[in-house]
Protein backbone atom coordinates (compact mmCIF):
# COMPACT_ATOMS: atom_id res chain seq x y z
CA UNK A 1 0.00 0.00 0.00
CA UNK A 2 1.25 3.58 -0.51
CA UNK A 3 -1.10 6.39 -1.77
CA UNK A 4 -0.94 10.05 -0.62
CA UNK A 5 -2.83 9.56 2.92
CA UNK A 6 -0.91 7.60 5.35
CA UNK A 7 -1.62 6.00 8.44
CA UNK A 8 0.51 7.15 11.45
CA UNK A 9 2.29 5.06 14.66
CA UNK A 10 0.32 6.79 17.42
CA UNK A 11 1.84 5.31 20.17
CA UNK A 12 4.19 2.50 21.34
CA UNK A 13 4.47 0.79 24.62
CA UNK A 14 6.77 -2.27 25.99
CA UNK A 15 7.80 -3.84 29.33
CA UNK A 16 10.66 -4.53 30.02
CA UNK A 17 12.49 -7.93 28.62
CA UNK A 18 13.29 -10.45 30.81
CA UNK A 19 14.54 -13.66 31.09
CA UNK A 20 11.36 -14.30 33.88
CA UNK A 21 8.83 -11.99 34.94
CA UNK A 22 7.05 -12.79 37.87
CA UNK A 23 3.64 -11.64 36.34
CA UNK A 24 1.03 -13.06 34.06
CA UNK A 25 1.42 -12.95 30.09
CA UNK A 26 -1.95 -10.69 30.78
CA UNK A 27 -0.50 -8.39 33.15
CA UNK A 28 2.61 -7.99 30.86
CA UNK A 29 0.11 -7.26 28.55
CA UNK A 30 -1.66 -4.89 30.09
CA UNK A 31 1.31 -2.52 31.12
CA UNK A 32 2.54 -2.91 27.59
CA UNK A 33 -1.01 -1.91 26.40
CA UNK A 34 -1.18 1.09 29.17
CA UNK A 35 1.92 2.40 28.44
CA UNK A 36 0.99 2.60 24.41
CA UNK A 37 -2.14 4.19 25.26
CA UNK A 38 -0.60 7.01 27.61
CA UNK A 39 1.99 7.55 24.78
CA UNK A 40 -0.72 7.87 22.08
CA UNK A 41 -2.78 10.07 24.29
CA UNK A 42 -5.81 7.99 24.59
CA UNK A 43 -7.99 6.49 27.37
CA UNK A 44 -7.45 2.56 26.57
CA UNK A 45 -11.37 2.25 25.67
CA UNK A 46 -10.41 4.04 22.23
CA UNK A 47 -8.89 1.16 20.79
CA UNK A 48 -11.34 -0.37 18.51
CA UNK A 49 -8.94 -2.78 16.50
CA UNK A 50 -6.84 -5.35 17.71
CA UNK A 51 -4.22 -7.48 15.59
CA UNK A 52 -2.22 -10.43 17.44
CA UNK A 53 0.35 -13.14 16.67
CA UNK A 54 0.01 -17.29 17.69
CA UNK A 55 0.96 -18.33 20.48
CA UNK A 56 0.89 -14.84 22.24
CA UNK A 57 -1.25 -12.84 23.92
CA UNK A 58 -5.08 -13.67 22.32
CA UNK A 59 -7.43 -11.14 20.78
CA UNK A 60 -10.07 -12.30 23.21
CA UNK A 61 -8.01 -11.90 26.33
CA UNK A 62 -7.12 -8.61 25.14
CA UNK A 63 -10.67 -7.14 24.70
CA UNK A 64 -11.23 -8.76 27.95
CA UNK A 65 -8.48 -7.92 30.19
CA UNK A 66 -8.65 -4.13 29.35
CA UNK A 67 -12.53 -4.58 29.22
CA UNK A 68 -12.52 -2.48 25.84
CA UNK A 69 -15.88 -1.20 25.04
CA UNK A 70 -16.69 -1.89 21.30
CA UNK A 71 -13.41 -3.64 19.27
CA UNK A 72 -14.67 -3.30 15.79
CA UNK A 73 -12.11 -6.21 14.40
CA UNK A 74 -9.65 -8.35 15.09
CA UNK A 75 -7.23 -10.55 13.24
CA UNK A 76 -3.63 -12.74 13.44
CA UNK A 77 -1.64 -12.14 10.81
CA UNK A 78 0.58 -15.43 10.62
CA UNK A 79 3.74 -15.32 8.66
CA UNK A 80 5.86 -15.62 11.43
CA UNK A 81 8.18 -12.90 12.15
CA UNK A 82 7.04 -11.30 8.50
CA UNK A 83 3.83 -10.94 10.79
CA UNK A 84 3.98 -7.46 12.60
CA UNK A 85 5.16 -5.66 9.97
CA UNK A 86 2.76 -6.99 7.21
CA UNK A 87 0.33 -6.09 10.20
CA UNK A 88 1.13 -2.74 9.57
CA UNK A 89 -0.49 -2.54 5.81
CA UNK A 90 -3.55 -4.57 7.35
CA UNK A 91 -3.66 -1.67 10.44
CA UNK A 92 -3.13 1.13 7.47
CA UNK A 93 -5.88 -0.31 5.66
CA UNK A 94 -8.38 -0.90 8.59
CA UNK A 95 -7.95 2.68 10.03
CA UNK A 96 -7.74 4.62 6.48
CA UNK A 97 -10.83 2.80 5.52
CA UNK A 98 -12.85 4.02 8.39
CA UNK A 99 -13.61 0.52 9.74
CA UNK A 100 -11.59 1.30 13.00
CA UNK A 101 -10.09 4.51 14.57
CA UNK A 102 -6.76 2.88 17.01
CA UNK A 103 -6.17 -0.20 15.87
CA UNK A 104 -3.41 -1.67 18.31
CA UNK A 105 -0.65 -4.78 17.36
CA UNK A 106 0.42 -6.49 20.75
CA UNK A 107 2.69 -9.25 21.77
CA UNK A 108 3.20 -10.38 24.90
CA UNK A 109 4.54 -14.37 25.97
CA UNK A 110 6.31 -16.23 28.84
CA UNK A 111 8.51 -16.91 26.11
CA UNK A 112 11.31 -18.20 27.96
CA UNK A 113 10.28 -19.13 31.65
CA UNK A 114 7.19 -20.40 30.29
CA UNK A 115 7.51 -23.40 27.02
CA UNK A 116 10.15 -22.78 24.95
CA UNK A 117 10.25 -22.30 21.14
CA UNK A 118 10.75 -26.76 20.37
CA UNK A 119 8.40 -27.05 22.68
CA UNK A 120 5.31 -25.28 21.52
CA UNK A 121 3.08 -26.04 18.64
CA UNK A 122 4.65 -25.47 15.24
CA UNK A 123 2.31 -23.22 13.04
CA UNK A 124 4.85 -23.34 10.08
CA UNK A 125 2.81 -24.07 6.84
CA UNK A 126 2.19 -27.30 4.82
CA UNK A 127 2.35 -29.51 8.22
CA UNK A 128 2.89 -32.66 6.17
CA UNK A 129 6.01 -31.33 4.33
CA UNK A 130 7.57 -31.04 8.22
CA UNK A 131 6.59 -34.51 9.36
CA UNK A 132 7.46 -36.18 6.01
CA UNK A 133 10.25 -33.90 5.22
CA UNK A 134 11.97 -32.38 7.87
CA UNK A 135 11.44 -34.52 11.78
CA UNK A 136 12.22 -38.30 10.29
CA UNK A 137 15.56 -36.21 9.16
CA UNK A 138 16.03 -35.01 12.59
CA UNK A 139 15.43 -31.52 11.77
CA UNK A 140 12.83 -29.53 13.70
CA UNK A 141 13.57 -25.93 14.33
CA UNK A 142 13.85 -22.81 12.96
CA UNK A 143 17.87 -22.35 13.83
CA UNK A 144 17.98 -26.02 11.67
CA UNK A 145 15.88 -25.10 8.68
CA UNK A 146 17.94 -21.30 8.59
CA UNK A 147 21.48 -23.08 9.04
CA UNK A 148 21.05 -24.92 5.79
CA UNK A 149 20.42 -20.99 4.20
CA UNK A 150 23.34 -19.68 5.83
CA UNK A 151 25.82 -22.60 5.36
CA UNK A 152 24.93 -22.36 0.83
CA UNK A 153 25.14 -18.43 1.38
CA UNK A 154 28.73 -18.75 3.14
CA UNK A 155 29.82 -20.98 0.69
CA UNK A 156 28.60 -19.13 -2.83
CA UNK A 157 29.01 -15.53 -1.42
CA UNK A 158 32.13 -15.51 0.78
CA UNK A 159 30.32 -14.38 3.95
CA UNK A 160 32.35 -15.56 6.96
CA UNK A 161 31.88 -15.93 10.96
CA UNK A 162 33.87 -12.80 11.34
CA UNK A 163 30.67 -11.24 9.63
CA UNK A 164 28.09 -13.19 11.51
CA UNK A 165 30.01 -12.08 14.63
CA UNK A 166 29.86 -8.80 14.08
CA UNK A 167 26.16 -8.92 13.62
CA UNK A 168 26.09 -10.17 17.17
CA UNK A 169 28.07 -7.67 18.63
CA UNK A 170 26.68 -4.68 17.11
CA UNK A 171 23.31 -6.06 18.35
CA UNK A 172 24.68 -6.57 21.87
CA UNK A 173 26.30 -2.95 21.82
CA UNK A 174 23.08 -1.63 20.70
CA UNK A 175 21.14 -3.49 23.74
CA UNK A 176 24.26 -2.14 26.07
CA UNK A 177 22.49 0.90 26.01
CA UNK A 178 19.19 0.13 25.85
CA UNK A 179 17.77 -0.40 29.57
CA UNK A 180 14.36 -2.49 28.57
CA UNK A 181 17.03 -5.05 26.60
CA UNK A 182 17.59 -8.16 28.17
CA UNK A 183 20.97 -8.03 27.96
CA UNK A 184 21.52 -4.37 28.78
CA UNK A 185 24.03 -5.00 31.47
CA UNK A 186 25.67 -8.27 29.72
CA UNK A 187 28.27 -7.55 27.58
CA UNK A 188 29.69 -9.76 24.60
CA UNK A 189 33.09 -10.12 23.60
CA UNK A 190 34.36 -11.93 20.41
CA UNK A 191 35.80 -14.07 21.88
CA UNK A 192 32.95 -15.32 24.17
CA UNK A 193 30.73 -15.24 20.67
CA UNK A 194 33.58 -17.59 19.25
CA UNK A 195 33.35 -19.94 22.24
CA UNK A 196 29.65 -20.32 22.09
CA UNK A 197 28.46 -23.81 21.85
CA UNK A 198 27.23 -25.06 18.66
CA UNK A 199 23.38 -24.90 18.05
CA UNK A 200 23.13 -25.77 14.37
CA UNK A 201 25.80 -24.91 12.94
CA UNK A 202 26.78 -22.33 11.80
CA UNK A 203 24.65 -20.97 14.35
CA UNK A 204 26.38 -21.08 17.57
CA UNK A 205 24.82 -19.40 20.59
CA UNK A 206 25.29 -15.78 19.93
CA UNK A 207 24.12 -16.34 16.92
CA UNK A 208 20.50 -17.16 17.89
CA UNK A 209 17.87 -14.85 19.15
CA UNK A 210 16.92 -14.71 22.80
CA UNK A 211 13.52 -16.36 24.37
CA UNK A 212 12.14 -13.47 26.47
CA UNK A 213 9.11 -12.69 28.60
CA UNK A 214 7.50 -9.48 27.81
CA UNK A 215 4.99 -7.49 25.70
CA UNK A 216 4.90 -4.69 23.42
CA UNK A 217 2.07 -2.75 21.78
CA UNK A 218 1.60 -0.64 18.62
CA UNK A 219 -1.13 1.65 18.08
CA UNK A 220 -2.02 2.62 14.54
CA UNK A 221 -4.55 5.29 13.58
CA UNK A 222 -5.27 8.00 10.95
CA UNK A 223 -4.64 10.27 13.99
CA UNK A 224 -0.90 11.28 13.84
CA UNK A 225 -0.86 11.76 17.64
CA UNK A 226 2.35 14.05 17.53
CA UNK A 227 2.21 17.60 18.36
CA UNK A 228 4.44 21.22 18.82
CA UNK A 229 7.24 18.77 21.42
CA UNK A 230 6.57 15.37 19.28
CA UNK A 231 7.13 14.69 15.80
CA UNK A 232 4.53 11.90 14.38
CA UNK A 233 5.45 9.05 12.85
CA UNK A 234 3.78 8.19 9.27
CA UNK A 235 4.06 4.25 7.98
CA UNK A 236 4.88 5.91 4.38
CA UNK A 237 4.25 2.26 2.85
CA UNK A 238 4.80 -1.13 3.83
CA UNK A 239 4.53 -4.93 1.59
CA UNK A 240 5.08 -8.35 2.16
CA UNK A 241 6.00 -10.96 -0.40
CA UNK A 242 5.94 -14.81 -0.15
CA UNK A 243 8.70 -17.28 -1.76
CA UNK A 244 8.64 -19.38 -4.54
CA UNK A 245 7.48 -21.70 -2.84
CA UNK A 246 6.78 -20.37 0.23
CA UNK A 247 6.43 -23.85 2.28
CA UNK A 248 9.44 -25.40 1.55
CA UNK A 249 12.98 -23.97 1.37
CA UNK A 250 15.07 -27.30 0.12
CA UNK A 251 13.82 -27.43 -3.54
CA UNK A 252 13.56 -23.26 -3.88
CA UNK A 253 15.35 -22.36 -7.33
CA UNK A 254 17.40 -20.40 -6.73
CA UNK A 255 18.01 -22.05 -3.76
CA UNK A 256 18.27 -18.41 -1.65
CA UNK A 257 15.51 -16.72 -2.98
CA UNK A 258 12.65 -15.14 -0.20
CA UNK A 259 9.78 -13.05 -0.44
CA UNK A 260 11.45 -10.01 0.93
CA UNK A 261 13.06 -9.69 -2.32
CA UNK A 262 8.97 -9.27 -3.78
CA UNK A 263 8.13 -7.11 -1.34
CA UNK A 264 11.27 -5.03 -1.38
CA UNK A 265 10.86 -4.35 -5.02
CA UNK A 266 7.28 -2.89 -4.96
CA UNK A 267 8.08 -1.13 -2.06
CA UNK A 268 11.18 0.66 -3.62
CA UNK A 269 9.24 1.30 -6.67
CA UNK A 270 6.17 2.96 -4.88
CA UNK A 271 7.97 5.37 -3.12
CA UNK A 272 10.28 8.18 -4.07
CA UNK A 273 13.26 6.76 -1.24
CA UNK A 274 16.21 4.54 -2.00
CA UNK A 275 17.47 1.85 0.44
CA UNK A 276 20.77 5.09 0.56
CA UNK A 277 17.69 7.24 2.32
CA UNK A 278 17.66 5.18 5.64
CA UNK A 279 18.88 6.78 8.29
CA UNK A 280 18.58 2.85 10.10
CA UNK A 281 17.20 -0.26 9.29
CA UNK A 282 15.15 -2.75 11.85
CA UNK A 283 15.92 -5.89 10.45
CA UNK A 284 14.40 -9.36 11.27
CA UNK A 285 17.58 -11.10 13.31
CA UNK A 286 15.98 -14.44 14.47
CA UNK A 287 19.84 -15.40 13.20
CA UNK A 288 22.66 -13.55 12.70
CA UNK A 289 22.88 -14.49 9.01
CA UNK A 290 18.83 -13.14 8.29
CA UNK A 291 20.35 -10.19 8.93
CA UNK A 292 23.07 -10.61 6.19
CA UNK A 293 20.53 -11.83 4.03
CA UNK A 294 17.72 -9.71 3.89
CA UNK A 295 19.70 -6.47 4.04
CA UNK A 296 20.74 -8.08 0.39
CA UNK A 297 17.08 -8.86 -0.31
CA UNK A 298 16.19 -5.44 0.62
CA UNK A 299 18.48 -3.72 -1.76
CA UNK A 300 20.82 -2.28 0.94
CA UNK A 301 24.13 -4.33 -0.49
CA UNK A 302 24.68 -6.70 -2.94
CA UNK A 303 26.19 -10.24 -2.25
CA UNK A 304 29.41 -8.77 -3.47
CA UNK A 305 28.82 -5.70 -0.71
CA UNK A 306 27.04 -7.32 2.04
CA UNK A 307 30.77 -8.43 3.51
CA UNK A 308 31.52 -4.32 3.19
CA UNK A 309 28.44 -3.14 5.02
CA UNK A 310 28.38 -5.10 7.93
CA UNK A 311 32.20 -5.05 8.55
CA UNK A 312 33.81 -2.08 6.89
CA UNK A 313 30.72 0.45 6.34
CA UNK A 314 29.36 -0.04 9.62
CA UNK A 315 25.98 -1.45 11.27
CA UNK A 316 26.91 0.13 14.46
CA UNK A 317 25.93 3.27 15.44
CA UNK A 318 27.88 5.94 13.95
CA UNK A 319 28.23 3.76 10.83
CA UNK A 320 26.56 4.40 7.36
CA UNK A 321 23.49 1.90 8.54
CA UNK A 322 22.59 1.48 12.01
CA UNK A 323 20.72 -1.77 12.16
CA UNK A 324 18.17 -2.96 14.92
CA UNK A 325 19.69 0.00 17.70
CA UNK A 326 18.11 -1.51 20.61
CA UNK A 327 19.21 -4.64 20.52
CA UNK A 328 17.18 -6.70 18.25
CA UNK A 329 15.93 -10.02 19.12
CA UNK A 330 19.76 -11.41 19.68
CA UNK A 331 19.97 -9.00 22.16
CA UNK A 332 16.47 -6.53 23.81
CA UNK A 333 14.26 -9.52 23.57
CA UNK A 334 12.46 -11.52 21.13
CA UNK A 335 8.93 -9.80 20.63
CA UNK A 336 8.44 -11.09 17.17
CA UNK A 337 9.49 -8.21 15.70
CA UNK A 338 7.17 -5.90 16.98
CA UNK A 339 9.82 -4.50 19.23
CA UNK A 340 11.72 -3.48 16.06
CA UNK A 341 8.30 -1.57 15.08
CA UNK A 342 8.56 -0.06 18.79
CA UNK A 343 12.28 0.84 17.91
CA UNK A 344 11.96 2.81 14.67
CA UNK A 345 8.92 5.13 16.17
CA UNK A 346 11.13 6.12 19.21
CA UNK A 347 14.02 6.56 16.85
CA UNK A 348 12.33 9.26 14.89
CA UNK A 349 10.79 11.08 17.69
CA UNK A 350 14.21 11.30 19.03
CA UNK A 351 13.72 9.51 22.23
CA UNK A 352 16.67 6.96 22.07
CA UNK A 353 18.96 8.72 24.49
CA UNK A 354 22.02 7.64 24.16
CA UNK A 355 21.71 5.36 21.26
CA UNK A 356 19.91 7.56 19.22
CA UNK A 357 20.67 7.93 15.73
CA UNK A 358 20.95 11.52 14.76
CA UNK A 359 18.47 13.47 12.91
CA UNK A 360 17.20 9.84 11.84
CA UNK A 361 13.84 10.69 9.23
CA UNK A 362 13.25 7.72 7.77
CA UNK A 363 13.64 4.14 9.23
CA UNK A 364 13.27 0.81 7.31
CA UNK A 365 12.13 -2.08 9.14
CA UNK A 366 11.86 -5.68 7.85
CA UNK A 367 10.48 -8.99 8.58
CA UNK A 368 10.91 -12.61 8.08
CA UNK A 369 9.45 -15.47 9.04
CA UNK A 370 7.38 -18.89 8.33
CA UNK A 371 10.30 -20.25 6.08
CA UNK A 372 11.26 -17.20 3.96
CA UNK A 373 8.10 -15.01 3.75
CA UNK A 374 9.31 -11.35 4.26
CA UNK A 375 7.33 -8.24 4.86
CA UNK A 376 9.02 -4.50 5.01
CA UNK A 377 8.03 -1.07 6.12
CA UNK A 378 9.08 2.87 5.54
CA UNK A 379 8.44 4.94 8.53
CA UNK A 380 8.54 8.88 8.62
CA UNK A 381 9.12 11.35 10.59
CA UNK A 382 6.67 13.88 10.01
CA UNK A 383 7.08 17.24 11.44
CA UNK A 384 4.25 19.90 12.77
CA UNK A 385 0.60 19.65 12.46
CA UNK A 386 -0.48 16.98 9.84
CA UNK B 1 20.26 -42.27 17.82
CA UNK B 2 17.09 -44.25 18.65
CA UNK B 3 15.59 -44.03 15.49
CA UNK B 4 12.39 -45.71 17.33
CA UNK B 5 11.53 -42.81 18.47
CA UNK B 6 11.28 -41.05 15.16
CA UNK B 7 7.54 -40.20 14.86
CA UNK B 8 6.00 -41.37 11.89
CA UNK B 9 4.81 -39.84 8.85
CA UNK B 10 1.33 -40.64 7.28
CA UNK B 11 2.72 -43.31 5.34
CA UNK B 12 -0.51 -44.14 3.45
CA UNK B 13 -0.79 -40.19 2.79
CA UNK B 14 -1.52 -40.11 -1.36
CA UNK B 15 1.24 -37.67 -1.69
CA UNK B 16 4.04 -39.88 0.09
CA UNK B 17 2.87 -43.40 -0.30
CA UNK B 18 4.81 -44.17 -2.89
CA UNK B 19 8.18 -42.86 -1.81
CA UNK B 20 7.57 -44.40 1.67
CA UNK B 21 6.43 -47.41 -0.32
CA UNK B 22 9.93 -47.30 -2.19
CA UNK B 23 12.23 -46.67 0.75
CA UNK B 24 11.04 -50.20 2.18
CA UNK B 25 11.78 -52.01 -0.41
CA UNK B 26 15.50 -49.79 -0.72
CA UNK B 27 14.86 -47.88 -3.31
CA UNK B 28 14.31 -44.25 -4.26
CA UNK B 29 11.00 -43.78 -5.68
CA UNK B 30 9.74 -40.27 -6.69
CA UNK B 31 6.87 -38.46 -8.15
CA UNK B 32 6.74 -36.57 -11.83
CA UNK B 33 4.24 -35.09 -13.05
CA UNK B 34 2.29 -36.79 -15.82
CA UNK B 35 1.77 -33.48 -17.65
CA UNK B 36 5.19 -31.73 -18.23
CA UNK B 37 7.54 -35.14 -16.81
CA UNK B 38 8.69 -32.48 -14.15
CA UNK B 39 10.05 -33.79 -10.99
CA UNK B 40 7.01 -33.09 -8.41
CA UNK B 41 9.17 -32.87 -5.52
CA UNK B 42 8.08 -32.14 -2.57
CA UNK B 43 5.01 -33.20 -4.09
CA UNK B 44 2.08 -31.42 -4.40
CA UNK B 45 -1.47 -31.95 -5.66
CA UNK B 46 -1.16 -29.73 -8.86
CA UNK B 47 2.25 -29.47 -10.28
CA UNK B 48 2.96 -25.83 -10.11
CA UNK B 49 4.12 -25.57 -13.70
CA UNK B 50 1.61 -27.14 -16.30
CA UNK B 51 -1.16 -27.55 -13.45
CA UNK B 52 -2.04 -31.20 -13.80
CA UNK B 53 -3.21 -33.19 -11.52
CA UNK B 54 -1.32 -36.12 -12.14
CA UNK B 55 1.79 -38.18 -11.42
CA UNK B 56 3.87 -41.18 -11.51
CA UNK B 57 6.43 -42.84 -8.86
CA UNK B 58 9.45 -43.12 -10.51
CA UNK B 59 12.75 -45.00 -9.00
CA UNK B 60 15.87 -42.65 -8.65
CA UNK B 61 19.74 -43.48 -8.47
CA UNK B 62 20.18 -43.07 -4.79
CA UNK B 63 23.02 -40.87 -5.30
CA UNK B 64 23.65 -37.22 -5.02
CA UNK B 65 25.87 -34.36 -3.78
CA UNK B 66 26.16 -32.43 -0.82
CA UNK B 67 24.23 -28.88 -1.13
CA UNK B 68 24.16 -27.87 2.24
CA UNK B 69 23.98 -29.00 5.78
CA UNK B 70 24.30 -27.81 9.27
CA UNK B 71 25.74 -29.87 12.74
CA UNK B 72 23.41 -30.03 15.43
CA UNK B 73 24.71 -29.37 18.39
CA UNK B 74 21.68 -28.92 20.44
CA UNK B 75 19.25 -31.80 20.50
CA UNK B 76 15.16 -30.73 19.88
CA UNK B 77 13.87 -33.40 17.69
CA UNK B 78 12.16 -36.71 18.80
CA UNK B 79 14.87 -39.97 17.81
CA UNK B 80 17.57 -37.68 17.42
CA UNK B 81 18.72 -37.11 21.47
CA UNK B 82 22.36 -37.97 20.18
CA UNK B 83 24.32 -34.86 19.43
CA UNK B 84 26.25 -33.84 17.30
CA UNK B 85 24.54 -35.08 14.03
CA UNK B 86 24.39 -33.86 10.64
CA UNK B 87 21.19 -32.60 8.50
CA UNK B 88 21.75 -32.69 4.63
CA UNK B 89 20.45 -31.28 1.74
CA UNK B 90 21.18 -33.68 -1.09
CA UNK B 91 20.97 -32.72 -4.63
CA UNK B 92 20.27 -35.80 -6.81
CA UNK B 93 22.65 -36.88 -9.74
CA UNK B 94 19.92 -37.94 -11.86
CA UNK B 95 17.22 -35.38 -11.05
CA UNK B 96 16.70 -32.21 -10.09
CA UNK B 97 15.26 -32.46 -7.01
CA UNK B 98 17.09 -32.06 -3.39
CA UNK B 99 16.47 -34.27 -0.45
CA UNK B 100 16.45 -33.15 3.28
CA UNK B 101 18.00 -36.02 5.48
CA UNK B 102 20.63 -37.01 7.98
CA UNK B 103 24.29 -37.32 7.22
CA UNK B 104 26.50 -40.45 8.70
CA UNK B 105 29.24 -42.09 8.24
CA UNK B 106 31.64 -38.81 8.75
CA UNK B 107 33.15 -36.60 11.27
CA UNK B 108 31.37 -33.39 11.45
CA UNK B 109 35.04 -31.54 10.63
CA UNK B 110 35.25 -33.65 7.32
CA UNK B 111 31.93 -32.79 6.08
CA UNK B 112 32.61 -30.81 2.75
CA UNK B 113 30.30 -28.80 0.19
CA UNK B 114 29.41 -31.18 -2.71
CA UNK B 115 30.99 -34.39 -1.42
CA UNK B 116 29.52 -36.98 -3.44
CA UNK B 117 26.99 -38.80 -1.32
CA UNK B 118 24.64 -42.33 -1.38
CA UNK B 119 21.71 -43.75 0.57
CA UNK B 120 21.50 -45.92 3.49
CA UNK B 121 17.76 -47.19 4.25
CA UNK B 122 17.35 -47.47 7.87
CA UNK B 123 14.89 -48.69 9.78
CA UNK B 124 12.74 -46.15 11.76
CA UNK B 125 9.41 -45.69 14.15
CA UNK B 126 8.28 -47.24 17.25
CA UNK B 127 8.04 -50.89 15.64
CA UNK B 128 10.18 -50.32 12.84
CA UNK B 129 7.50 -49.33 10.26
CA UNK B 130 8.95 -47.33 8.27
CA UNK B 131 12.52 -46.80 6.44
CA UNK B 132 14.08 -43.38 6.38
CA UNK B 133 16.93 -42.18 3.79
CA UNK B 134 20.46 -41.68 5.28
CA UNK B 135 23.37 -40.62 3.22
CA UNK B 136 26.68 -41.37 3.40
CA UNK B 137 29.95 -40.93 1.76
CA UNK B 138 29.57 -42.53 -1.85
CA UNK B 139 28.96 -46.33 -2.11
CA UNK B 140 29.50 -48.70 -5.74
CA UNK B 141 25.77 -49.57 -4.75
CA UNK B 142 23.24 -48.68 -1.87
CA UNK B 143 23.08 -50.94 1.29
CA UNK B 144 20.25 -51.75 3.53
CA UNK B 145 20.13 -51.76 7.09
CA UNK B 146 18.38 -52.56 10.21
Amino acid sequence: MNSETVAYIRGVGNTKYVKKAERSVEALAVEAIDAAASDAGIPVSEIDGIIVYHGHIGTDEVIAQLALPDVKLRAIVDIGGASAVAALQMASLYVLGGVARNVILVRGIKGNSGPRKAQRKSFLPSQQFRTQLEYVAGCNTPSQRYALLCRRYMHEHGLTREHLAEIALAARWHANLNPDAQMYERTLELEEYLSGRVIADPYRLYDCCLESDGACAVIVSAQPGGDDQRPAVAILATEEGHADPPDDISNRDPFLHVGLEKAAARLWNAVSLGPDDMDAAMVYDCFTFEVAHQLEAAGFATPDTIGRLILEDGIRLGGKLPVNTHGGLLSEGHMVGLNHIVEATRQLRGECGPRQVPGARHIAVTGWGNLGDGSITILGRHDGPA
Amino acid sequence: MDLRDVPAPDLDDPLFQGYWAGTAKGKLILPRCSGCERMNWPPRAMCPHCRSLKFEWEEHRPSGTLFSWTVVGRATAPGYREVPYTVGIIALDDAPVRLMGTVVGVEPDDIAMDMPLSARFTKAGSSLEFTVVQWGPALSRPVSSI
